[in-house]
C-alpha cells in the first residue's frame, strides 16, 4: 500500500511538471508583453539618458541577446529559483517574496480554516432543520455573501469594528512600536489576523455552508442510511458515524481547489488592511511598475497552487480509500 | 428522433411559468431592470462629466446631493449612474468573449475528442490551475488598464468551466442517433455543431453565462479598487477605492457604491437561478 501510494505521488508530480513549465513559458511571454523594458524606465528615471547609457544598461539587463536565448535562460533561471532583480527595491524578487510569504499563508490558512469549519457547521444546521428560519436564514446569508465584494466587506469591517467601535486594529499585522515578544506578540498578531482573516473566508463560507448543505442532504437519500435506519440507528448516530463523513468529501476538494482562488482574494484583502504579505506587495509594484516582480509574484504563487493541488490529492486518497491510486 | 429543438424555448409560457415561481428570481429581475433603467438614463439623469466637480466636497448624502460627494465635489449619484453602464457593458462584453472562447474550445474538445481533446483539456486545466484574480492583475497591468484589456483579462480568466461545460453536454449528445444521421447526410462538422447540436446544449450555456456577468462584475471592480480601472471612465470599483482614505468622516463614499455592486451581482445571482429553474427543470435543486 505505502509503495503504491509512493507511486501515486510520484506520478502526480509528474503531471505537474508540464504544469510548471507552462507557468514559466506564460511568464516570458507576459514579460515579453511588458511596456517598457527595465531600461527605459530606468533612463527615463534618470532624466538624460545617452545612446552609450542606454546600450550599457541593454546590456547589463541582457536585452541585446536574441529571444531564444533569453528564453532559455529565463527557463533556467526560473528553476533554480532566480526569479530576477526588482530594481524598485533592489534586491532579488526570490528574497523579496519569501519575505512576504509568511504573513500571505497565515492568512490565507486562517481564513481557510475558518471557512471551512464554520461553512461544515452551518451546513450541518440548515441540513438538520430543511425548511426552517433558521436554514431560510442561512441560505439568504450565503446569497448575499455570493455577491458581496471582498474588499467592500473589508472596509466596512474597518468602519465598524474598528473606526466607530474601536475594538479590532484596522491595519498592519502587528504594532510594531510595542515591541512585543512571545505570548503578547502572538496575541497582537492574532488580533490584528481576526478582521482580514474574516473578510477573506466570507464568500468560501457560503459557499461551503452551501456545498456541505446539499451534501449531507444527498447522502440521506442514500441506500445505506435506509439500511441503518432499519437496523435501530438513531438519527444522531446516522448522521454523525455514517452521513457526516461522506458529506465531507467534496466539502475537502473544494477547499482544496479553491486555495488559488483564494490567493487572488488576499490580494484584495492584504491591499485593504495592509496586511504584509504578498498581495499588498503585487498592489505596491502596481503603482512602482515593478513587473519583474509582479511576474516574480505570479510565478511563485501559481507553483504553491499547484503544490497545494497535489497535497489536496493525496489528502483526498487518505479520506476515501475508493480512490484508485493506480 | 428530431433533429434540433430544444425542449424548452425562451419564449413558450412555461419558460415564463416557472421563472417567475421562483420569487427571489421576480425580485433579483425586478432590481437589476432597476440598475439597467440608472445606466440607460445616466447621460439624461446626470448630463455631466461624472468626474468633474459640481460642488463643496464631503456633502453628506440627503443634503444638497442626494447621495453627498466625494473629496473633491464630485457628485457620487452622478458616479454611481455613470459607473452602472461601466460595469454592466464591461461584465457584458467579458462575458460575451468568454463564453464564445468557452464554447469554442469545448466544442471541438467534445466533439473530435482524441488527442485534440487531450491537448485542449490539458491547456483549460493549465489555465483553471494558474490563480486566477493574479492572472487577471498581471495582466491588466501589462497591457495598461483600458476597457480592452480589462474585458480580455476578465474573458480569459472565466471561459475554462465554460469550456467544460459545453465539451460535457457535447460528449453526451455526440453520439446521439440524430448526430450519426447528420454524418450520414453528409452534412459539414461545423455545420452539425453549430446548427444541430449547440442548440441543443444551449441551456446551460445560458445560466452558467449569466451567472459569469454577475462574477465578471465582481473582478472588473476588484480590479478597479486596485486602481486597475480605465482612467477614462467612472466605475464603482474607482469610486470605493478613491473613498477609503476618507473612511472615518465619509463612509458614504465607500458604503454607497459597494451597495450597488452588492445589488447587481445579487440580482443577477437570482436571475441566474431562476433561468436554471425554468431552462433546466429536471436539474432544480430540491
Amino acid at each position: 500500500m505505502l509503495k503504491k501510494r509512493l507511486t501515486y505521488v510520484l506520478k502526480r508530480l509528474f503531471h505537474a511538471i508540464p504544469v510548471v513549465v507552462g507557468i514559466a513559458l506564460l511568464n516570458f511571454l507576459l514579460v515579453h508583453l511588458a511596456p517598457g523594458n527595465p531600461a527605459d524606465v530606468l533612463a527615463g528615471e534618470a532624466g538624460s539618458a545617452t545612446p552609450e547609457y542606454m546600450a550599457m544598461l541593454r546590456e547589463q539587463f541582457g536585452l541585446d541577446l536574441p529571444l531564444y536565448v533569453r528564453l532559455l535562460e529565463y527557463i533556467g533561471n526560473l528553476f533554480t529559483l532566480d526569479l530576477g532583480f526588482s530594481w524598485r527595491h533592489n534586491m532579488p524578487v526570490f528574497d523579496l517574496i519569501v519575505d512576504r510569504l509568511g504573513p500571505t499563508l497565515l492568512l490565507m490558512f486562517s481564513a481557510l480554516l475558518l471557512s471551512v469549519g464554520v461553512g461544515i457547521l452551518l451546513g450541518l444546521l440548515a441540513a438538520t432543520q430543511v425548511g426552517t428560519w433558521k436554514d431560510t436564514l442561512i441560505t439568504v446569508l450565503g446569497i448575499v455573501s455570493y455577491a458581496t465584494p471582498l474588499f467592500w466587506v473589508g472596509l466596512m469591517f474597518i468602519l465598524v469594528f474598528s473606526l466607530k467601535l474601536d475594538w479590532l486594529p484596522a491595519t498592519g499585522m502587528e504594532n510594531i512600536i510595542m515591541f512585543y515578544e512571545g505570548w503578547d506578540r502572538v496575541k497582537d498578531i492574532a488580533l490584528h489576523l481576526i478582521l482580514p482573516a474574516a473578510t477573506l473566508s466570507l464568500f468560501y463560507l457560503a459557499l461551503y455552508t452551501r456545498l456541505m448543505r446539499a451534501s449531507i442532504l444527498e447522502q440521506f437519500g442514500s441506500d445505506y442510511v435506509v439500511t441503518a435506519r432499519a437496523k435501530g440507528v438513531s438519527e444522531n448516530g446516522i448522521m454523525f458515524k455514517h452521513v457526516l463523513r461522506n458529506a465531507l468529501l467534496p466539502v475537502v476538494t473544494m477547499a482544496g481547489f479553491q486555495v488559488g482562488a483564494m490567493l487572488g482574494g488576499s490580494v484584495v484583502v492584504e491591499a485593504v488592511f495592509g496586511w504584509p504579505g504578498l498581495g499588498q506587495l503585487a498592489f505596491q509594484t502596481l503603482f512602482a511598475r515593478d513587473y519583474n516582480l509582479l511576474l516574480g509574484i505570479f510565478f511563485l504563487s501559481s507553483v504553491l497552487v499547484v503544490l497545494i493541488n497535489l497535497g489536496v490529492d493525496l489528502i483526498y486518497t487518505v479520506l476515501d480509500p475508493r480512490i484508485e491510486l493506480g | 428522433m428530431s433533429a434540433s429543438a430544444p425542449t424548452n424555448s425562451l419564449s413558450s409560457p412555461t419558460f415564463r411559468n416557472l421563472f417567475f415561481r421562483n420569487k427571489g428570481a421576480s425580485v433579483g429581475l425586478v432590481i437589476f431592470l432597476a440598475i439597467v433603467f440608472l445606466a440607460v438614463t445616466a447621460p439624461i439623469l446626470f448630463p455631466f462629466d461624472p468626474f468633474s466637480n459640481v460642488g463643496d466636497p464631503f456633502e453628506k448624502p440627503f443634503s444638497a446631493f442626494l447621495l453627498g460627494t466625494d473629496q473633491l465635489g464630485r457628485d457620487v449619484a452622478a458616479g454611481l449612474a455613470h459607473g452602472a453602464s461601466t460595469s454592466l457593458l464591461l461584465a457584458l462584453l467579458a462575458t460575451l468573449v468568454s463564453l464564445f472562447v468557452g464554447t469554442m474550445i469545448g466544442c471541438l474538445s467534445g466533439y473530435y475528442g482524441g488527442w485534440v481533446d487531450q491537448l485542449l483539456m490539458r491547456i483549460t486545466e493549465f489555465f483553471q490551475t494558474i490563480p486566477s484574480f493574479v492572472f487577471a492583475i498581471v495582466l491588466v497591468a501589462i497591457m495598461q488598464p483600458s476597457i480592452e484589456s480589462i474585458v480580455i483579462a476578465i474573458a480569459v480568466v472565466t471561459w475554462p468551466p465554460i469550456a467544460r461545460l459545453v465539451r460535457g453536454e457535447m460528449l453526451a449528445i455526440r453520439r446521439r442517433e440524430f448526430v450519426e444521421a447528420c454524418i450520414c447526410l453528409g452534412m459539414r462538422d461545423a455545420q452539425i455543431i453549430f446548427r444541430e447540436i449547440l442548440p441543443n446544449i444551449l441551456s446551460p450555456i445560458i445560466v452558467t453565462g449569466s451567472l459569469m456577468v454577475a462574477t465578471a462584475i465582481l473582478i472588473e471592480s476588484a480590479l478597479a479598487f486596485l486602481g486597475l480601472g480605465d482612467p477614462n471612465i467612472m466605475s464603482w470599483g474607482f469610486m470605493i477605492g478613491a473613498g477609503r482614505s476618507f473612511l472615518r468622516d465619509a463612509w458614504w463614499l465607500c458604503a454607497i457604491p459597494g451597495l450597488a455592486i452588492l445589488l447587481t451581482v445579487l440580482s443577477i445571482n437570482l436571475i441566474g437561478e431562476g433561468l436554471n429553474d425554468a431552462l433546466n427543470p429536471r436539474l432544480r435543486k430540491m
